[in-house]
């Protein structure tokens, strides 16, 4: 169905109006729509608000670029509400290509990204409100085939039945890379085939894809314990190809900065971790790689990269590699890494402060020693206070320190974290009295494929009371920032649609039929009726909120993976008895010990254990620390060139990290030789700070600032045939 | 070959020249020629006025031909908002070519519509920039 006449009216009024500009976006690359042999819709459960800085969307999108060059390729977002209620009123379906304006039947696969547990719920929200039927038993051949995925994907029982119905028509488990691109192409090459026996070809030729008994109006009997197990998919030694560099650039702030992976998977062991146990082992992409990626990112228009990692300092060549992208990029941002690492490797903390890096995210997650080992952190106090002491001597704006609250924490642990907090301030009030200190807190939320897994839920709101108060009184007292993280009913239904059983489904729809979604914040009234429909169902009760044994039945266990459900429940024990036995990560995973294999059997071969049990930080020496500390002087002191040039109307309206972003990727497309001069591109005329809020819908004539090594206002050299001439020469 | 002698870099971009001594922000005058769609920005050239002159532009509006013409006395061009500008409109369509200053608010006039948010859909060529 074509939502054109909706949207040509409408589209500048709506919540996510800039999605709709540049139109059509030529960094799509699409063919006309009736055109193409085959047409993939994108979609994500949040609004682009809240996920432009994340890669799914991305991801998926290069996939499908590379398997089909001639596929019309879109993507859809949640709504927010305000779009929400002007889509509800005039009949338009939620579910909308941004680029096609046309609806999710139209399309020959939708592909859905979920990132995490509460976004979930927007899924039969949005298939409700698209027209389309819920289960995959009731959509018939004029839907296309619903697949779902992501990071959250492990924790998706609450869109399937017993039965094996499911609201997508097949779930994907496991690192989509190389495998959606696989899938995509087997999809296109069967389409002749029936929708359910094209998604079971696939299945049967790639890893990772489970497909839901009911799909195509397939009925079934069977349980969903009894289907066939499916194998998560796992990216073996990830090279260049693997990284995420082919993607259209959205129009919106992020526009011109790139998502840069540098490794896969965590080498810890945390025992609260979904994604440390989800996408284990741990391996690095190789410092060429990277590069090369680097290099294309820059192709496509990044001016600024943002190096993605669980903890970008584990990476073996990471020193190397913030030295080499400084040299090809204006910004290089890095945030999550490992304080213990931080701590004992030479050099690292004064390296990132002088690669700008200001703002520190420490993840301490336990407020005592006790907590730590029970969390399995493998963080010793000595590594906390190490760092801290060091960065209170830095340059650096704020400190931020993460932790988790576990709901056992006792007034011995609370008592040493008021004495940690004292000790801050402390040295704080010796060493940078104006340093921002923020104290985060989460409240944990028991994942399923974790160890802790097993451990009890803490679902009543006033046994917290004891834990948080206490908590935030000692950051306040001291002068501390304190924040938590998430309000109470958003915590409780995470937990509960987490570890929650095949059950959940029949709670998730009925409160997504009356209208309740999530959307920043839940829609009130959401926990309430989720914990009364489970008590009023049988399922508030000890086997769901106690301690679980061994033989626990978990939803989703036909996903197979390396790691063995006894192996979790080891862990567990351990965690529960305070034994916390490190890591496997070379020289740092075992505090003045030897790495040792853990046994999680993670690892498919012998090459992928000694690369991280071998695995050794390359700290470069000698004049490292100069060689940066230049580079990033040099950069600073960069002054512009300016360029007068003439922009096509198809960019007017466009934001200006789109367009900066836009011009870089044309200009280094027509000049390739200016790739390592170059380091930023921006418009100066109408999108400066006070001009920004005067010009609108502008095209035509505009001043740029190119940013470079040389070629500065003092460089430029002589004049040509227009004024250019020197480094600017293109060959 | 430099960019001046590539002419175009990419997609509909061309070369127009480098610059010296340019402060970022600030131009002289140039030239908007203006496309709004006529069913959202109901009577543009009236609004363009009275937006002006509520902003203590002192301009009026002549019947020229098809269009009008700015009458811009001497005391409001000081003010280096509408140097000069020429409006017409069909049914569907307001166009104007206008000669503007740097204190001209566009985005303030597209806000003065009753649909205020409508901004979006306004399409302005700059041409004759000087800066």
């Amino acid at each position: 169905m074509d939502y054109h006449e909706f949207f040509t009216q409408h589209w500048a009024t709506l919540q996510q109006a800039s999605l709709y500009t540049p139109r059509p976006n030529p960094t799509f690359g699409n063919p006309p729509f009736d055109a193409a042999p085959f047409r993939a819709l994108i979609v994500r459960l949040s609004p682009f608000r809240d996920v432009e800085r994340s890669t799914p969307h991305l991801f998926l999108f290069q996939a499908a670029r590379r398997a089909l060059p001639a596929a019309y390729v879109d993507m859809a977002f949640f709504p927010p509400q305000r779009d929400r209620e002007a889509f509800l009123r005039a009949g338009i379906p939620l579910w909308v290509g941004t680029q096609s304006w046309r609806g999710a039947a139209d399309f020959d696969v939708v592909l859905v990204s979920n990132a995490y547990t509460l976004e979930l719920i927007n899924l039969p929200y949005l298939l409700l409100h698209s027209g389309i039927p819920v289960w995959a038993s009731a959509r018939g051949a004029d839907f296309p085939p619903i697949l779902l995925g992501g990071s959250n994907a492990l924790a998706t029982q609450a869109i399937l039945t017993p039965a094996g119905d499911c609201m997508a028509d097949a779930l994907f488990f496991g690192e989509g890379e190389r495998e959606v691109e696989t899938l995509l192409r087997l999809l296109a090459e069967n389409a002749h085939l029936p929708k359910r026996a094209r998604l079971l070809s696939a299945a049967a030729q790639t890893t990772g894809l489970w497909v839901a008994h009911g799909c195509n109006g397939q009925q079934s009997v069977e349980s969903v314990q009894s289907v066939e197990s499916v194998s998560k998919a796992v990216c073996a030694a990830p090279q260049s190809d693997d990284l995420l560099t082919v993607y259209p650039l959205l129009n919106g702030e992020e526009a011109g900065t790139a998502r840069l992976q540098l490794n896969f998977g965590c080498p810890a062991f945390c025992s609260f971790c979904f994604e440390g146990y989800d996408r284990k082992p741990y391996r690095e992409v190789a410092q060429a790689d990277v590069l090369a990626a680097a290099q294309q990112l820059k192709r496509g228009g990044a001016a600024a990269v943002d190096l993605y990692s669980f903890n970008f300092n584990t990476q073996a060549e990471i020193l190397p590699l913030l030295l080499a992208l400084n040299r090809r990029f204006d910004r290089v941002s890095f945030k999550s890494q490992r304080v213990d690492v931080l701590a004992s490797a030479p050099g690292m903390l004064e390296a990132e402060v002088m690669a700008d890096k200001r703002s520190f995210t420490l993840g301490i997650e336990g407020i005592s020693r006790r907590m730590r080992a029970f969390l399995h952190k493998s963080l010793p106090d000595a590594a906390i206070h190490g760092v801290l002491a060091r960065l209170l001597r830095q340059k650096i704006r704020e400190i931020k320190l993460f932790y988790i609250l576990t709901g056992h924490e006792t007034e011995a642990d609370l008592a040493e974290f008021r004495d940690f907090a004292r000790d801050l301030r402390d040295m704080q009030q010796r060493a940078n009295r104006g340093l921002r200190v923020i104290f985060s807190f989460g409240l944990l939320v028991r994942m399923p494929f974790t160890p802790l897994r097993y451990d009890r839920l803490f679902l009543e709101e006033a046994d917290w009371r004891p834990v948080i108060g206490p908590a935030k009184s000692a950051c306040e007292t001291n002068g501390f920032e304190f924040r938590l993280a998430a309000p109470w009913d958003e915590y409780a239904a995470s937990q509960v649609l987490a570890l929650g059983g095949y059950w959940l489904h029949a709670p998730v729809l009925a409160l997504a039929e009356q209208g309740h979604c999530y959307d920043l914040s839940l829609t009130p009234g959401y926990w309430d009726a989720l914990r009364g429909w489970l008590a009023e169902n049988g399922h508030w009760d000890a086997a769901f909120l106690g301690e679980k044994g061994p033989d626990y039945a978990f939803p989703l266990a036909f996903v197979q993976q390396r790691i063995a459900p006894d192996y979790f429940y080891k862990k567990y024990r351990q965690a529960m008895a305070g034994e916390d036995e490190g890591y496997c990560l070379g020289e740092v995973g075992q505090a003045g010990g030897s790495s040792h294999c853990l046994g999680c059997d993670a690892c498919a071969t012998p090459k992928e254990r000694a690369a991280i049990l071998t695995h050794t930080l390359k700290l470069p020496g000698g004049t490292y620390l100069r060689d940066l500390e230049a580079v990033m002087t040099a950069k600073w002191r960069l002054k512009p060139v300016y360029v007068r040039l003439w922009l096509p109307p198809d960019v007017a309206g466009a934001e200006p990290a789109w367009l900066n972003a836009w011009i870089m990727q044309q200009l280094l497309q027509m000049f390739p030789a200016w790739e390592d001069n170059l380091l930023s591109v921006q418009e100066s005329l109408f999108t400066t700070k006070d001009a920004l809020r005067r010009y609108a819908g502008l095209y035509g004539e505009t001043v740029f600032a190119l940013k470079a090594w040389e070629g500065g206002e003092r460089g430029r050299g002589g004049e040509g045939e227009y004024g250019s001439r020197g480094v600017w020469e293109c060959g | 070959m430099g960019v001046g002698g590539c002419g175009s870099v990419g997609e509909g971009v061309r070369f127009l020249g480098w610059m010296e001594g340019f402060e970022p922000g600030v131009f002289g005058q140039m030239t908007l020629r203006l496309t709004l769609p006529a069913a959202h920005f109901p009577e543009a050239g009236a609004q363009l006025r009275k937006f002006l002159q509520e902003a203590y532009v002192p301009v009026n509006l002549r019947r020229v031909g098809a269009g009008y013409v700015f009458d811009i006395p001497e005391k409001a061009r000081k003010k280096k908002v509408l140097l000069a500008g020429e409006v017409t409109q069909d049914e569907t369509t307001f166009t104007a070519r206008l000669v503007v200053g740097p204190k001209f608010d566009l985005m303030g006039y597209l806000r003065s519509f009753p649909g205020p948010e409508r901004w979006r859909e306004a399409r302005a060529e700059v041409s004759e920039l000087q800066i």
